[in-house]
């Protein structure tokens, strides 16, 4: 219809509105961030930083040998998480929406994979600690079973035991989008595939795939970014093995190199960010969601 | 009542950015008026109701309401109701604290506004569900919940935007009834949105056809249906054959035309009408017959039947007459039948030159007319 | 919802299912697992079997020195998600509402929104403490700790909102205004009555984000830890089970707040539906 815009004559009344949010993310996240990147060009001389322009910590984090080590066991992680979580999301979402038929059911065996997001992430992650330990339920049931007579070292403390933790953590992110685009599979479409004699495989990758595009590169972007920001996580459950750029740049900072912290900081944001636009590029999350 | 519910409109625009979604619209509606703005989408008609309302404010031009200026005036204090086209019934309240709702934001007391509702609900029959909340009834009912609650306050004008085009057949034509009813019982002003026009047609005092932001033609229905002032009329509100030509030679009383295939046809006098000039004039569907193609004569069209379509009380043929338009006859039955046609035949179509009538506006554009 | 043509479920509803049952099994059974080691008998470990059941180490977290100042920083956890609560769900509420407007800067409140969301929160962390620093403020944890928590619960808390508004039709506010209710009125007797369930949904996202953020908190909270950090602390340090004791406790909260909003969404519904039958 002809044009409804805002009511007339407050002009001003989004922006009271708004003010409350725009202060609150300009000061804790705006500024923050040009502090972060400000401080990547200061000083640093072992004890105090200081103001200046200077492109040494660059040349520091970018000349180190660790650094590629680093980025390279990061995305390691990033993909093998989101390789799983993906698989596990899809067919997940895919049961709930396509095969169970009560809506009271399908909404509660829902809420049930997302409960755990309302509860502590690192309480979480210590809940694998008495299954995976050397002692603990994984490597005795394999005992009484016979298959190995050693309790498996490799359950815990390692790459597994982290992306493991990782899939724990985020899967749920995954199957959020992917449940919600599904979802809005118009049904007809289902049966007009169906119809016209494509088989279920056919239909799963002609129809449904792609019309859960969107929601595979929404959860891609949530499970990316999650993996690429954590520390705590590599940290613990590696036992301290294994390192990612943000728990490298935890050792920076609790030795107070703020600088070196920040540069890598700012290479890291930069490299999410180009993946997070490798994803949008694949996908037009903004269009299909005002779809 | 009469003269408090009159609205005049003096020069109103409605601007969005560069589109002039109202375009300096002058308009009177006479107090206790039933008002039917009709127009397609986007033709500005909803805005300029919602001007009256005060959900929108001109961007230029005044609006009075029972001669007062209420241009800038607070919606819900300029004694006009809204009723909107989904109803905007709230979901959290029963009826009965839907139709108090303007009570209770005016201070009225509980007991009071509980009584008033539950009377007004009477009058709407809507009683027995004054408990229930608006999900649990069916569109006829929430309709008569939404002209309830609007009419409560009495105001001196109910605006309604399409307010039937929400409800199946049946119901629309029910409620077009008690539409019409319950105005001459309240004797106040209603101006109702639409596009179809058989609803305007038959509910209204006084037609206001629009199209892009402008007013094309605001007159009686009968006015505005035999006598349409543009080509955009007579195609938009439908049973017309609009057709072109070029004045041949203009006599006293008496103007002859000749239209793209050479035929002559006799027009009355075309004010300021010189030799050349192109003249747009239309011709009702239920006035034309069909004659073989061999007769050349006055008044009429040639072209082939592309489609008929028995109509019940009419048959309904369609001719292609190379122009952009296909030429539509409404003929009678019996007569039809005596000498029926097929698709493909060709034929004339001819008229008496009485019915030839002279289209002066220049908004020329295919209004889609929505037939019910 | 989806009508499947085919009257019985064939082989591949029950591989489905089986992958579905697995995956709660994988995603509740280890959390499971300390619940129940948590009553481990006092001479119990961090693994099965279980000396006996006791309440042993959840006394041990009282009476202990060794874990800090768990008392204090539970304290401050509950603070902070109640600020969060509120200030998530009134901020959010005005946010999604002038959203739906277009005006100028949008977009930029939208992508700081987002970017909120996409940045490692220890960065985040690090950006507010140098930012304080740099200003002279001292840190602690209801400004800067709560500004950092903010960032977290906010971007949540908005897209939320933006959902609930989705199925939120405008011309109700009009129609509230058309009666000639006020702008306060609107807001009072239409808007947030009608979106109250989604309120709820925000203020549990409010709360239990802010309830169990740590590494936004990490660096920003100054000398007073909350509850996550010191549970963070403790998993390095601590090798009895009252780590799974400490973990039952604040899960317990966590599901106790959930089961909060889900029951007050319920009363809200009902009593709807309660009007309905009259």
């Amino acid at each position: 219809m002809s044009g409804r815009s805002s009511p007339s004559g407050r002009p001003l009344a989004p922006y009271l509105q708004v003010a409350p949010l725009a202060f609150i993310m300009l000061t804790m996240v705006g500024i923050p961030l040009v502090t972060v990147v400000m401080l990547s060009f200061w000083e640093f001389d072992g004890i105090a930083v200081y103001p200046a322009f200077t492109w040494a910590n660059y040349a520091e984090v970018l000349s180190s040998p660790v650094t590629l080590t680093l980025f390279l066991a990061t995305l390691k992680y990033a993909f093998l998480t989101l390789l799983a979580t993906t698989l596990i999301g899809f067919t997940c979402s895919y049961f709930l929406v396509f095969h169970v038929r009560n809506l009271k059911v399908q909404i509660g065996l829902f809420l049930l994979c997302t409960i755990p997001f309302w509860t502590s992430n690192v309480i979480r992650m210590v809940s694998w600690i008495p299954f995976l330990g050397r002692e603990g339920l994984f490597n005795s049931m394999l005992i009484k079973a016979g298959l190995i007579e050693q309790p498996l070292d490799i359950l815990l403390y390692s790459d597994f035991a982290v992306v493991l933790t990782y899939i724990h953590l985020f899967t749920l992110f995954m199957i959020v989008p992917i449940f919600n685009s599904m979802a809005k599979i118009n049904p007809n479409l289902i049966e007009a595939a169906r119809d016209a004699g494509a088989t279920p495989a056919q239909i799963l990758w002609n129809v449904i795939i792609p019309l859960s595009k969107t929601g595979i590169a929404l959860g891609s972007i949530f499970v990316v970014t999650l993996v690429m920001g954590d520390f705590f996580v590599v940290r613990v459950m590696s036992g301290g093995q294994s390192a990612s750029v943000v728990s490298a740049m935890k050792n920076n900072i609790d030795q107070l190199y703020y600088p070196v912290a920040s540069a890598m900081a700012v290479l890291l944001v930069t490299v999410v960010l180009l993946m997070v636009t490798a994803i949008l590029r694949v996908v037009d999350i903004r269009a299909e969601l005002a779809r | 009542m009469n003269d408090q519910s009159r609205i005049d409109i003096r020069k109103v625009s409605k601007l969005y950015g560069p589109v002039r979604a109202v375009n300096s619209v002058d308009l009177t509606i006479e107090g206790g008026a039933y008002c039917c703005m009709i127009g397609p989408s986007g033709c500005g008609k909803t805005t300029l109701l919602r001007m009256i309302a005060g959900h929108e404010t001109p961007s230029s031009g005044t609006i009075l309401i029972g001669g007062e200026d209420v241009t800038r005036a607070r919606t819900g204090s300029r004694g006009t109701a809204l009723m909107f086209q989904n109803y905007a019934l709230f979901p959290h309240l029963n009826l009965t604290e839907n139709v108090a709702f303007s009570l209770k934001v005016r201070g009225v007391s509980t007991a009071e506004r509980r009584d008033k509702a539950r009377e007004m609900l009477d009058r709407v029959q809507l009683l027995h569900l004054a408990e229930r909340v608006p999900s649990e009834l069916s569109g006829g009912q929430q309709q008569r919940v939404a002209l309830a609650r609007a009419l409560i306050t009495n105001p001196k004008v109910l605006l309604l935007d399409e307010p039937l085009s929400a409800l199946d057949e049946f119901l629309r034509l029910k409620m077009r009834v008690e539409l019409k009813r319950l105005q001459s019982e309240l004797g106040i002003t209603f101006i109702h949105v639409t596009h179809t026009q058989p609803e305007a047609i038959a509910l209204a005092d006084q037609v206001v056809v629009m199209d892009h932001g402008v007013i094309d033609q605001a007159a009686s229905p009968r006015e505005v249906y035999n006598h349409p002032y543009s080509p955009y009329v007579a195609r938009f509100m439908g049973g017309q054959n609009v057709l072109t030509g070029k004045v041949e030679s203009v006599e006293r009383g008496h103007t002859v035309v000749r239209s793209h295939d050479g035929t002559m046809h006799d027009l009355p006098t075309v004010e300021g009408a010189k030799p050349g000039d192109t003249v747009n004039f239309s011709v009702r569907r239920d006035r034309v017959d069909l004659s073989s193609d061999a007769e050349v004569m006055r008044n009429s069209i040639a072209g082939t039947v592309v489609n008929i379509e028995y109509q019940g009380t009419f048959v309904k043929v369609a001719l292609d007459t190379g122009l952009r338009e296909e030429f539509v006859a409404y003929l009678d039955v019996d007569k039809y039948f005596a000498a029926p046609r097929e698709v493909g035949m060709k034929v004339r179509a001819a008229w008496d030159a009485k019915y030839n009538h002279i289209l002066l506006g220049q908004n020329n554009s295919t209004g889609t007319p929505h037939e019910d | 919802m989806t009508q499947t043509n085919t009257p019985h479920r064939g082989l591949a509803f029950y591989l489905l299912a089986a992958f579905f049952g697995l995956f709660v099994v994988f995603l509740y059974g280890p959390m499971l697992m300390i619940f129940i080691l948590s009553f481990q008998g006092p001479t119990g470990g961090l693994t099965f079997p279980m000396h006996g059941v006791s309440f042993h180490w959840f006394g041990d977290l009282w009476s202990s020195s060794r874990y800090g100042d768990l008392g204090g920083a539970f304290r401050r956890s509950l603070v902070l998600g109640g600020l969060s609560l509120v200030i998530t769900a009134v901020v959010c509420l005005f946010a999604g509402l002038a959203f739906r407007h277009r005006f100028w800067g949008a977009g930029p409140i939208f992508y700081l929104a987002i970017v909120s969301l996409v940045v490692p929160g220890i960065l985040l962390g690090l950006g507010i403490s140098q930012l304080f620093q740099l200003l002279g403020i001292q840190l602690s944890w209801w400004l800067s700790g709560l500004g950092a928590h903010l960032s977290w619960t906010l971007p949540f808390g908005l897209l939320i909102m933006f959902a609930v508004l989705n199925r939120f039709d405008g011309s109700w506010e009009e129609a509230a205004r058309d009666a000639g209710a006020s702008a306060w009125q609107v807001l009072s007797y239409v808007t947030v009555p009608i979106l109250f369930p989604g309120l709820i949904a925000v203020a549990l996202f409010g709360f239990t984000l802010s309830y169990d953020e740590m590494p936004r908190s990490l660096l920003t909270v100054g000398g007073n830890n909350t509850l996550p950090i010191e549970i963070s602390n403790m998993t390095t340090n601590v090798t009895t089970p009252a780590l799974y004791a400490i973990g039952t406790v604040t899960s317990a909260v966590s599901f106790l707040v959930i089961a909060a909003a889900f029951v007050a969404i319920a009363i809200v519904q009902k009593r709807r539906a309660r009007a309905q039958k009259g």
